[in-house]
């Protein structure tokens, strides 16, 4: 009685809760402002704070102890002057805990002896593991020794006559062949399809939450109900401002990070900035992608959300939505898409994610790409039935 | 016209309506009168076709409410008491969005907000948003609305219950204006007096059941049959 799609009539639904959520604070702050500010701050700033770190170790002198520096004349002038350290005076046995040194090199009693007899000189170096500055110091401390040592060996070879260069039989240079453009889009490729599948998945779930659960809480359902519109009709005007909000939100997080990554260049070690390009048909397959999450996820949503007696009640249950967007990014976010086996396109959110990494790395793989579309809208397809068939039922309607 | 034949609603083990048949007539005001809960909203939601029935029927302006659902909302406007409207979107958005639905044109849409909004005195808040209204106020607009494709039938589900006097002689106005147009009006309370202020004829429902019926003056010769539930009604009247 109630079963077909009048397409005007979603149309009026479509238009009317578009405007309706338009109007709604929340939905500018899940479909615009958090998209738009979280994503540059979350993968662009964070990575930069830990850049920042290694520079500030690199370019300035860093504080460190040498426990027993009175012993060692020659290694404290070795220290002072490579230049890349402050020798402070702090009690050894506190001076990390209290930070006052980022590394303590204890040095024995008898270091300048064994020098001078050609022995093994003990020296301990310690650090603190857990703070990060700390390892970094202390890798540049055993860089320092090393050179160090090396200087020794070169001087004791030197005068028994021997040329240093027998001990480098090998002169190896390491060339990284993969283009600066190819390192970029494996950065992006790791972070970017998350990015999307969590807007797809929260950019539209104001708007799902507001259209049926909300719907049954302001009492509003009744009257709309009685209104010569079938129940399907309501439920596909209404499914769609669902998939045009998540379709904004990932296409705005999209927008935010080319933004925040023109203004900003990433770098992964300091002074290599990753650089990034994109062709006109990627974006579109990137969208094409992007709109098989949002349908997706928007089915999902708008389902959970008629059966929902109310707001409260439709935001427990698709909370944690969010959190299910970070399973497939976790199981594949190291992995090149040339290890990932062919079914993975098959598995809702998965494919689009993974689809998303590949389209983002420049691959176009068609039976990839086939099988993510295809699946997906057999999926959205089997959410829309369940949905569209909540919408007849009476005993979902008047929940309470 | 509405003719309510053997209607029943089971939800589980519960029967919210049982076997309740009665009939209104245009032009009438035929009140349900009964307790909370005692099966006048569900009796309405079905024949606003919003729940189907169990078993029985209910032909509204001529359609039933089984087989020719999508006819018996083109006839019928409706307004309960928990006024439910769309917070961000204007008094006349909202009319404007069910009359929409309702296959109207943008010129007719027009033409009936401008006429409702005029005699339910509603022109000076028509293009505010209608979240911050009071009661009163979203009750005119849920009025408006039900009348915005200008229904033979016209179902009120307690449309004064928490309005205050002014809201009240507001809703009471157009009940009677609906009437002097001709509509069949079914009216539902649980409150005596305003059936009795109301309404031409009267069905009691008590548990489902429709245990009386008629004039409140034949209803009030026969009161010894069904003392019990008048002597609770007559009491929610003085509280």
């Amino acid at each position: 009685m109630s079963r077909g799609i009048n397409l005007r009539h979603a149309w009026i639904v479509f238009t009317k809760e578009l405007s309706d959520t338009i109007r709604d604070r929340r939905t500018w702050w899940a479909m615009i402002i958090l998209p738009i500010v979280i994503v540059p701050l979350m993968t662009l700033i964070g990575p930069r704070a830990a850049i920042k770190q290694a520079e500030d170790v690199q370019r300035n002198k860093s504080d460190i102890v040498v426990a027993g520096a009175e012993r060692a004349p020659t290694l404290v002038q070795y220290l002072e002057a490579s230049g890349q350290f402050n020798l402070v005076a702090a009690d050894p046995a506190t001076a990390l805990k209290d930070r006052k040194a980022l590394t303590v090199i204890h040095v024995p009693a008898d270091f300048e002896d064994s020098l001078r007899q050609e022995k093994p000189a003990q020296v301990r170096v310690a650090f603190d593991a857990s703070d990060n500055k700390s390892s970094m110091v202390e890798e540049k401390v055993a860089r320092v020794l090393t050179m160090f040592s090396q200087a020794v060996v070169t001087a004791r070879l030197q005068a028994r006559g021997y040329d240093p260069t027998i001990l480098t039989p090998l002169a190896m240079n390491f060339e990284n062949v993969a283009p600066k453009e190819q390192m970029g889009a494996t950065f992006l490729g790791m972070i970017l399809p998350m990015l999307m599948a969590m807007w797809a998945a929260t950019g539209g779930l104001y708007a799902a939450i507001d259209v049926a659960a909300g719907e049954k809480e302001r009492g509003t359902l009744e009257a709309l109900l009685t209104v010569p519109v079938s129940r399907m009709s309501l439920a596909v005007g209404k499914y769609l401002v669902v998939v045009v909000s998540s379709l904004i939100a990932a296409a705005i997080s999209l927008v935010g990070f080319a933004v925040a990554f023109r203004v900003a260049p990433v770098s992964l070690q300091p002074g290599q900035e990753v650089t990034f390009t994109m062709t006109a048909a990627q974006v579109g397959l990137i969208f094409l992608v992007a709109l098989t999450l949002s349908a997706f996820f928007a089915a999902i949503e708008l389902t959970v959300s008629s059966f929902a007696r109310g707001f409260r009640e439709a935001q427990t249950y698709l909370t944690p939505i969010t959190f299910i967007v970070i399973i497939p990014w976790i199981l594949t976010e190291f992995t090149s898409p040339a290890d990932i086996p062919s079914w993975y396109y098959m598995v809702p959110v998965m494919n689009g994610v993974m689809a998303f990494k590949e389209l983002v790395m420049g691959i176009v793989n068609p039976a990839h790409i086939r099988d993510t579309l295809v699946f997906s809208a057999i999926y959205v397809v089997i959410a829309l039935r369940l949905a569209g068939r909540l919408f007849q039922r009476e005993s979902v309607l008047f929940r309470s | 016209m509405v003719e309510v034949k053997e209607l029943t609603k089971r939800f589980n083990n519960l029967t919210a309506v049982d076997r309740i048949s009665f009939e209104a007539r245009p032009g009438e005001i035929f009140g349900l009168l009964g307790e909370n809960g005692a099966g006048k909203t569900t009796t309405l939601r079905i024949l606003a076709t919003v729940l189907s029935p169990t078993s029985g029927d209910a032909v509204v302006n001529g359609f039933s409410v089984t087989r020719e659902a999508q006819k018996v909302r083109a006839s019928i406007g409706f307004v309960s008491s928990d006024a439910g409207l769309y917070d961000r979107l204007t008094a006349r958005e909202n009319v404007a969005y069910f009359g929409r639905l309702h296959g109207l044109t943008e010129t007719a849409i027009r033409e009936r907000i401008e006429n409702a909004f005029s005699w339910l005195d509603m022109k000076e808040f028509a293009d505010r948003r209608v979240g911050k209204f009071s009661k009163g106020m979203k009750q005119k607009v849920c009025i408006a609305r039900a009348l915005v494709h200008d229904p033979p039938v016209m179902f009120l589900d307690e449309p004064t219950a928490g309005l205050d006097v002014t809201a009240i002689h507001a809703v009471d106005e157009f009940i009677l204006r609906a009437k002097r147009e001709g509509k069949t009006i079914i009216f539902s309370s649980h409150i005596m007096s305003e059936v009795e202020k109301l309404c031409d004829r009267v069905a009691i429902i008590h548990r489902g059941a429709l245990i009386a019926a008629g004039t409140m003056d034949e209803l009030k010769a026969k009161r010894e049959r069904f003392e019990d539930v008048f002597l609770r009604l007559i009491g929610g009247q003085n509280q």
